[in-house]
Parts: structure tokens; C-alpha cells; sequence
């Protein structure tokens, strides 16, 4: 049996039993730096593809620009900080690890929890996108919402059953669909450059006159989908070779080739567009999941169907590729939390032979057929599954840092694989930038506050009055922390 | 058989330990994220009380706070990348 992972105590010092929890439910070790970047910019890449254009309504092409340029350094300054903690803690569990470690086991579940959430609401947004593209593509004049629930089923079905079949070949597959979906974003600027006008993009004025500086701010918690769920790399982290060495470096290049594609995008599409709403909204008011092919149909090149066919096809790369590592992200966090007791034990079962988590797996498909399925009676469920994705994904930002300033102060010795650089500035400045966008939540139209709230009742719910007194001692998160805890208790 | 990882403690390679950025290059872009957080602040006030602390022009405001994001996005991006050498 292939058990490649190594395992976070001495075996020796365990209980028979609690050896024998944790061979079998250990994963493998393939990723590389290619493989972490790849998962990286997959996994995001489909926030080039739908979401942020929902900022340009009301708000402007410049008010995008500026902040897509504040979320690029608030993910920038995150994706650092996080791999010192995914360096120090290299679980599946990653949140739930930090937390626990750092302060006690419900922390761990709040923060497990929150990404959770996060990476269940990005794979619903991201298979109904999916869904939008490929309705596009059969129809553009009239994308059938029909077809774009089939089509997001049948996306659901295919991809969960080749993350069951095993995580090399999934990674291999996603480093493909990754330069697919970069092929595909190259291709569409170069097919909106012959329409393109730099009096579209730098606008006069260049706020709208009745929103001023407001417009920035309006358009943030949307700009966050450009390049939330980053942190599902944090998650690879167990099944990552020298993972010192990879998460790091596939991290910043990752982030770095994202930011290039965002800023790049937000030129080429809004440049474009005569009017960049469009973009935003259709004619009879529905929120667009499909911004790129919309643009490419609106511009003069869109007349020749090999430009809308051609394109839309190769579009289809980054909505599968982002939505794989969704999926990767949302399986892996149910697993870790499930293996630990804090949701039903048997999401945290592996297969016996591939070492993967199908349980989990088939758990989140199910969640997300269901949601996708609901589409067809909410016309706003993209909008809501993008915000309450990126407002999840703040709460667990700001707790993580919270975690590594008191790891940092408590187990000095514990980062000493991999440390971050401005050491206290980067941590701070994530702070910052996430409370600054949790705060401008409160101003946006779409109110996603209340049932986010729920949703967090809900799991808190759970935890307190059932799994709270069930956490399962021998999942490697609760041996960290325990040994960590026995470590400083025996030391003078 | 005993597979033993220390996530906590683990030794570490000397060659594999990040080469330090350097602190000139730190110190700017501590000072540039330090004018970020300033301009954050501004941005609330004036995103609510638009008469306030106005500067010169629209265009004035808008470019000096892309110029501000770009010098920290490039600051940080450098230190990062020296960060992730062996």
C-alpha cells in the first residue's frame, strides 16, 4: 500500500491505534513547484473569466482598476503570509490547523469552516459560470438557463469523478487546463484589441459624478473574485514534495502571473466595450456570467462565429480548470474536517487504494448540484455565491493572521523551514486590506450579510452541541497541536 | 517502520534557507504599504464627505493612488521574489 505521506509525529510514539488512524488516512506527496503554480493560477484564473465584471455596474472602468489593484496587494501581501503558515502547518486541514493550534479546537473549526464556505460557494459560482458559457456558446443571441444547469451538472459529475480517480493525475490535468485557460485569455485580448479605445477605459470623468471615491469601494468586494480561493494551494500543502520549497515559490509566481492576467483583462475588456455596464448587466437586468464571450459578440470580430466559437471554447479551459481546483479546495476542507471529528467522520475517509478523499468529494458534488439546480428559481445566485465566497475568505484571512502573530510569539522554532519577508508589515497590511473589504460589504446592494451569518449559526450549531466532545484525537491537526502543547508544558 | 515529520521543529538544510531581501528594499516597502493604509483612510472620508481633504483634481487623486498601489504591488513583489531564492 502506498501511504507517501509523511505523517506529522514519530509513529513510535503513538498508540497502536492512533498509528493506524493515520496510515490510513494519509495522502500523497506528488506537487512540485510546477504543479503549485499551476493549481494556483487554475484555480483563480476563473476569476478573469466572470464575477468581477459585476463591479463595473454603477462604479466605472477606473474605480475597477483601482480596486483590482488594491485586491492584487491585499492577495500579494496574503499569499505570503499564508505560506508561512502552510510552510509551518503543511495539512489538508490548513485553517483548521492554524486555529487549532494556535488557540483551541473551536477557533480551528470557525476558521475550517469559513473556508469551507468559501470554496463551496467559489465551485457553485464557478459550475454555474460554466453552465453561462457553455448556454452561451450553443445560443448567443438567447443562453438557455436550461442549458446552462445541464451543463453544470454534467461539469460537476465529470470533474468529481477525476479528482476521485487520484490526485497526480488531476494535477496533471489542471496544469493542461491552466495553460488552456491562459491561452484563452491571450486569445480574447487579442480579439478585443482590434475594437480597443483608451477613451473607454480612462473615462470622463473618471468616478461617476454622483458616487465619487464611493464607486471604489462599491467595487471591491466584487474585484475580490478576481483572485480569491488562492489559499486552496495552502491545502496542497500535505500532498506537496519539500513543501518549504514549493508553496512558496509556486505561491508568489502564481500570484504574480495573476496579476498580470488582471490587470490585463480589465484593459482589454473594458477598452472594448463601448459602454462598459454592458458588460455588467444584459438588457433585461440579469447579472452576465460570461463577460468575455459577451465582449468578443458585441465587438466587430465577433461577426465571424469561428472568433465567438473559437473563443468561447477555449474559455471553457478556464472555467474548468478554476472550477477543478474549487473542488479540490472544497473536498479537501470537508476531509480535514471530517477526519477531525468537527463534521460526520465519513468525510474523512480516503479510498483505500488511491488515497483519495471520496467521500468529501461526493459530498460537495452533491452541494453543488443541488445549488446549481436552485439557479433556475434565484436569477442573482452567481452574485451571491461570489460575495458570500469572498466575504467568507476575508473572515478566515484576518483570524489567520491573527494565528501566525501568536504562533510566531509562542513556537518562534516552528517557522524555522520558512519565514515571510517584512515580517511585521505584510501580516498588518492583510489585516488592514481585509477589514477595509469586509467593511465596504455594509454598502453594496446585493446583502449578503445576513445569510452568511446564518451560515456560520449553522456549522456553530453543529460543532457545539455534537461534534465538540467527539473531536477525533488522532487526526494529525489535534497530534500537532497536542504535541506542540505537551512540548512547551514540559520545557522549563 | 517509524515515518516521522516534524512540522513544528523541523531541522532545516542550509542551503535550502531563503536568501535575505535587502533591508533598503524592505524598509521601502514597509513605507510604501505604511502610505497605502493612509490612502485607505483618506479614501473613506472622502468616499463620504466628498468636500474634504480634496487635492488639486480628480485626475491628480486618481493617478497618485494607482502610482502608490503599482510602487507597493512592485515593492512587495520584488522582496517576495528575492525571498523565494535559494
Amino acid at each position: 500500500m502506498d501511504h507517501g505521506a509523511p505523517l506529522p509525529v514519530e509513529l513510535g510514539a503513538l498508540g497502536p491505534e492512533e498509528k493506524a488512524f493515520l496510515v490510513e488516512h494519509s495522502l500523497k506527496r506528488p506537487l512540485r513547484v510546477l504543479d503549485i503554480w499551476a493549481l494556483g493560477v487554475g484555480v483563480v484564473i476563473t476569476g478573469e473569466y466572470f464575477g468581477w465584471n459585476l463591479a463595473l455596474k454603477n462604479n466605472g472602468p477606473v474605480a475597477v482598476l483601482v480596486a483590482s489593484l488594491i485586491v492584487c496587494l491585499l492577495y500579494l501581501t496574503w499569499v505570503l503570509a499564508l505560506s508561512e503558515l502552510s510552510v509551518a502547518m503543511p495539512f489538508a486541514g490548513g485553517p483548521l490547523a492554524y486555529g487549532r493550534r494556535a488557540v483551541d479546537p473551536s477557533l480551528g473549526f470557525v476558521m475550517g469552516w469559513s473556508m469551507f464556505l468559501e470554496c463551496q460557494f467559489a465551485t457553485i459560482a464557478t459550475a454555474l459560470a460554466t453552465g453561462g458559457y457553455i448556454a452561451f456558446l450553443i445560443d448567443p443571441a438567447h443562453p438557455s438557463p436550461m442549458v446552462q444547469v445541464w451543463s453544470a451538472l454534467a461539469t460537476v459529475v465529470i470533474f468529481c469523478a477525476l479528482q476521485i480517480w487520484g490526485v497526480k493525475e488531476q494535477s496533471l490535468a489542471m496544469v493542461i487546463m491552466t495553460y488552456g485557460a491562459i491561452l484563452g485569455l491571450v486569445v480574447f485580448w487579442c480579439l478585443a484589441a482590434t475594437n480597443f479605445s483608451w477613451g473607454r477605459v480612462w473615462t470622463s470623468p473618471l468616478l461617476p459624478a454622483e458616487k465619487g471615491w464611493r464607486a471604489v469601494l462599491d467595487a471591491i468586494p466584487y474585484c475580490l473574485w478576481w483572485l480569491v480561493i488562492i489559499e486552496t494551494v495552502a491545502l496542497a500543502a500535505e500532498e506537496a514534495h519539500e513543501p518549504h520549497r514549493t508553496i512558496p515559490r509556486g505561491l508568489v509566481w502564481g500570484q504574480l502571473t495573476l496579476i498580470v492576467l488582471v490587470v490585463l483583462t480589465w484593459l482589454f475588456a473594458c477598452g472594448a466595450m463601448d459602454n462598459s455596464q454592458q458588460l455588467a448587466v444584459d438588457a433585461q437586468g440579469h447579472d452576465i456570467s460570461y463577460p468575455l464571450a459577451k465582449v468578443i459578440g458585441s465587438i466587430p470580430i465577433g461577426r465571424s462565429p469561428l472568433a465567438v466559437y473559437g473563443f468561447g471554447f477555449i474559455a471553457l479551459f478556464g472555467m474548468i480548470a478554476s472550477f477543478h481546483g474549487m473542488l479540490f479546495g472544497t473536498s479537501r476542507q470537508a476531509f480535514a474536517l471530517g477526519r477531525g471529528g468537527y463534521l460526520p467522520a465519513f468525510l474523512g475517509t480516503v479510498h483505500p487504494r488511491r488515497r483519495t478523499p471520496v467521500a468529501a468529494l461526493a459530498s460537495c458534488g452533491v452541494i453543488t448540484a443541488i445549488f446549481v439546480v436552485a439557479n433556475l428559481w434565484f436569477s442573482d445566485a452567481v452574485a451571491i455565491a461570489v460575495l458570500i465566497s469572498t466575504l467568507t475568505a476575508l473572515v478566515w484571512y484576518v483570524l489567520a493572521v491573527g494565528c501566525l502573530y501568536v504562533l510566531r510569539q509562542r513556537e518562534p522554532k516552528m517557522f524555522g523551514n520558512y519565514r515571510a519577508p517584512l515580517v511585521r508589515a505584510l501580516p498588518a497590511t492583510v489585516v488592514l486590506l481585509s477589514g477595509f473589504a469586509i467593511y465596504v460589504y455594509s454598502g453594496i446592494d446585493v446583502k449578503v450579510v445576513p445569510l452568511t451569518a446564518f451560515l456560520y449559526a449553522v456549522g456553530l450549531s453543529y460543532y457545539w452541541f455534537w461534534a465538540h466532545p467527539r473531536i477525533q484525537t488522532a487526526a494529525p491537526e489535534e497530534l500537532s497541536a497536542r504535541r506542540a502543547r505537551s512540548t512547551s508544558e514540559g520545557s522549563p | 517502520m517509524t515515518k516521522t515529520i516534524d512540522t513544528a521543529h523541523s531541522a532545516t538544510d542550509a542551503s535550502d534557507k531563503p536568501r535575505r531581501p535587502a533591508p533598503l528594499l524592505e524598509w521601502l516597502a514597509a513605507t510604501v504599504l505604511l502610505l497605502v493604509a493612509v490612502a485607505l483612510a483618506w479614501m473613506i472620508v472622502v468616499a463620504y464627505r466628498p468636500d474634504w481633504l480634496r487635492l488639486a483634481s480628480l485626475k491628480v487623486e486618481v493617478l497618485a493612488i494607482l502610482g502608490l498601489l503599482t510602487a507597493a504591488l512592485l515593492l512587495v513583489s520584488a522582496v517576495a521574489l528575492r525571498n523565494t531564492r535559494d
